[in-house]
């Protein structure tokens, strides 16, 4: 035998790490450099236009090589500061055919998605859809309501059924709901890794202690698995794979406990300040422990997933050729 | 990016897989009781050139990129057949890293061709992951070193023909910049070897040294040299050091057991199952960015030290639920799960244990001096 280059390669292709790079400039812009700027920036019409500009609606409806990919990316980018607004929804019913969509990708109008009577951001939505037990429909909603993630939630009731594949807008949402939890699980890891490293306490950094170091460590290693599983299930959504949605719903599970992980770690390591109200890291650990529990639920996966899921990543699954370089 | 193995390494795979079929059940992997059987498989490598993968071309090696060795291992972990020897890895790779002309004409054939098996003289009963510590001391007289002191959680030396031995040659305090590697050959007069057993059924001894003499080119580089010595064997061993398939393998034991049991109709175990298979899956994914990270020591060196971190919770997180189930038939020695729940304890030690893994993730991921 002689030897020749290594097949596996986790090199982003160029046009993902430019579009990583333009929504990093975009939270910048739009968001604020700070935490402490993000986390005062609410919902509006005029940002989630501005987002739309940036693209990543458009680009997760046109059937492309690497489009889930790039979706993706720029999710992680969008998670890592906390942008506000049914993101991982939208991504998810731009996979139908409806007429709305160019609305949709635009940014003229807000569709969102719920699996239950409670729908995240449904009370700044214009389009309302459900997928339960007995399918896709459309939802009309009932009213407003408080809850944990200050989402702007609604309760909504179930309207017309729709025709449509329930499994590829799940596969969807699952994928970008993992992918905004990594870059949110991201931001609350360098938060506290930043403070753990110049808070000094008993004469010397406490990121010199290993029971805070330790959390902060274990959160980065779970957050880098989910990472390159939802990138995974992304490719997989991106040429088609019949088991893409399991995967993307692994990467879910493995993205969900491991931002939440690092997000009670950050509260942690951060003491007091760490739970403060208007503190940097409760307005988005928040949002991200709701996630995990409405409907599509990390709960409900755990009960759906393939046993056989263990073999997901196996390297025999991706055909040849299929690397996006 | 690309998660799929090239024409190449898949034919690779296929001729392991095709070769494997003769040596199922060997089951080294956990026990390690059949020594005789478990040389002949070793052999059987060498006679394959399998033994000698990455090694350099010049040193009669195949060189190839680590990627092989990984793909022959990963399957081996499957299969539960062996672990990668200590004689054609991190013995071999310092010889041809730092051993004499003369070094490598004596120990590399009959390493590369499964002739000879290595046990590891690193720990101290003062000494375990803190080993700039170690107290045995070897003094050059005559063209020979003599060796005193004692090692200890050495696996199967009782049954191995040498001993890759770290040891003092410099002052008491020198810490790291005095230790030197040799090569003891394990019958040498006045060691004495004591074995003991583990709770996973496996061995591994104590060895006490009474002036033991070893001749002066048995010692691989320079004297004082060992520490960047054994950073560059551990960085060339990265890849194999635990194999995501044998995370799979006894993800599959388990559930399989589950199923058969009956057990997967209770929510609480369906539920369990499905979140160890996602265990499972960043195991690979922990995996892939070993392999993909040789490029750069920094990321290589978190690299494997999350991915031995992530499948050590994975396998005893897998044997540990199993007991959780709530079926006494666990407990049992013709259930899968009574020897994953004894071995999976040691995994977390063996190898680095748990606590420098995640210290060098801290150290070197984050910047915090853990």
């Amino acid at each position: 035998m002689t030897p020749e280059n290594p097949s596996l390669s986790l090199t982003l292709p160029v046009e993902a790490r430019d579009f990583a790079d333009a929504a990093t400039r975009y939270c910048a812009r739009n968001l604020g450099a700070e935490p402490h700027d993000r986390q005062a920036v609410n919902f509006s019409r005029d940002l989630w236009r501005s987002m739309a500009e940036l693209g990543l609606l458009e680009i997760s409806a046109t059937p492309g090589d690497s489009a889930m990919l790039l979706t993706c990316v720029g999710l992680e980018v969008l998670g890592y500061h906390g942008f506000p607004g049914p993101l991982a929804q939208s991504v998810a019913v731009m996979g139908l055919s409806d007429a709305r969509q160019p609305a949709w990708a635009g940014g003229e109008r807000v569709p969102t998605l719920g699996g239950d009577v409670l729908t995240a951001w449904a009370a700044v939505a214009d389009d309302l859809f459900l997928i339960d037990g007995d399918g896709l429909s459309q939802a009309r909603p009932v009213g407003p309501i408080e809850t944990l993630g200050a989402t702007r939630a609604g309760l909504v009731e179930r309207a017309e059924p729709l025709a449509g594949e329930v499994g590829d807008v799940l596969a969807r949402y699952h994928m970008a709901i993992s992918a905004y939890g990594v870059g949110a699980g991201r931001f609350f890891i360098d938060l506290a890794a930043e403070h753990a490293r110049t808070r000094s306490q008993f004469g010397r950094p406490i990121g010199e202690f290993q029971a805070v170091a330790f959390p902060l460590a274990e959160s980065l290693i779970g957050l880098e698995a989910a990472q390159l599983m939802t990138r995974a299930a992304a490719m997989a959504l991106d040429a088609g794979r019949a088991d893409a949605a399991d995967l993307a719903g692994a990467a879910r599970l493995s993205s969900t406990r491991a931002a939440l992980k690092a997000g009670f770690a950050a509260h942690q390591t951060l003491g007091a300040y760490g739970v403060l109200d208007d503190g940097p890291v409760g307005w988005l650990s928040r949002r991200i422990q709701e996630y995990a529990t409405l409907a599509p639920s990390s709960r409900g996966l755990r009960a759906s997933l393939s046993l056989d899921a263990s073999r997901l990543l196996d390297p025999a699954l991706w055909r040849e050729g299929r690397q996006c370089n | 990016m690309q998660l799929g193995y090239s024409d190449q390494e898949r034919a690779f795979q296929g001729e392991v897989l095709a070769f494997l079929e003769d040596w199922r059940g060997l089951d080294q992997y956990l026990h390690g009781e059949d020594f005789d059987r478990l040389r002949a498989f070793y052999q059987a490598l060498g006679a394959r050139n399998w033994l000698s993968l990455g090694w350099p071309i010049e040193d009669g090696g195949q060189g190839l990129p680590p990627i092989f060795e990984f793909l022959l291992w990963d399957e081996m972990a499957y299969a539960r057949v062996a672990r990668p020897p200590l004689s054609a890895g991190i013995v071999a790779k310092t010889i041809i890293r730092f051993g004499t002309r003369a070094q490598k004409a004596r120990w590399l054939e009959p390493i590369r061709t499964g002739q000879l098996m290595f046990s590891l003289g690193y720990s101290e009963p003062g000494a375990g992951s803190d080993l700039a510590g170690l107290r045995t001391r070897a003094e050059l007289r005559d063209g020979k070193y003599i060796v005193n002191g004692s090692k200890i959680w050495s696996s199967a030396a009782q049954e191995a023909d040498y001993l890759w031995l770290l040891c003092r040659t410099g002052e008491v305090d020198s810490r790291a910049a005095g230790l030197s590697l040799l090569i003891v050959d394990l019958k040498s007069p006045n060691l004495r070897i004591r074995p003991m057993a583990k709770m996973s059924g496996n061995i591994f001894c104590e060895i006490f040294f009474d002036d033991v003499e070893v001749p002066e080119d048995q010692r691989i580089g320079p004297e004082n040299g060992a520490w960047k010595m054994m950073n560059a064997s551990l960085a060339d061993e990265r890849h194999v050091q635990f194999p995501p398939k044998r995370v799979l393998a006894d993800y599959e034991s388990v559930r399989d057991w589950a199923l058969t049991q009956g057990l997967d109709r209770d929510p609480v175990v369906r539920e369990k199952l499905a979140e160890l298979a996602v265990g499972v899956l960043e195991c690979q994914a922990h995996a892939f960015r070993v392999l993909t990270a040789n490029h750069d020591p920094v990321l290589a060196s978190v690299a494997a030290a999350a991915n031995k971190r992530a499948c050590t919770d994975a396998i005893q997180a897998i044997a540990r639920a199993a007991m959780d189930f709530g079926a006494p038939m666990a407990l049992t020695q013709d259930a899968p799960t009574h020897l994953l729940w004894r071995q999976t304890t040691e995994e977390s030690l063996g190898g680095g244990t748990t606590e420098i893994m995640t210290s060098i993730v801290a150290r070197a991921g984050l910047g915090l001096k853990a």
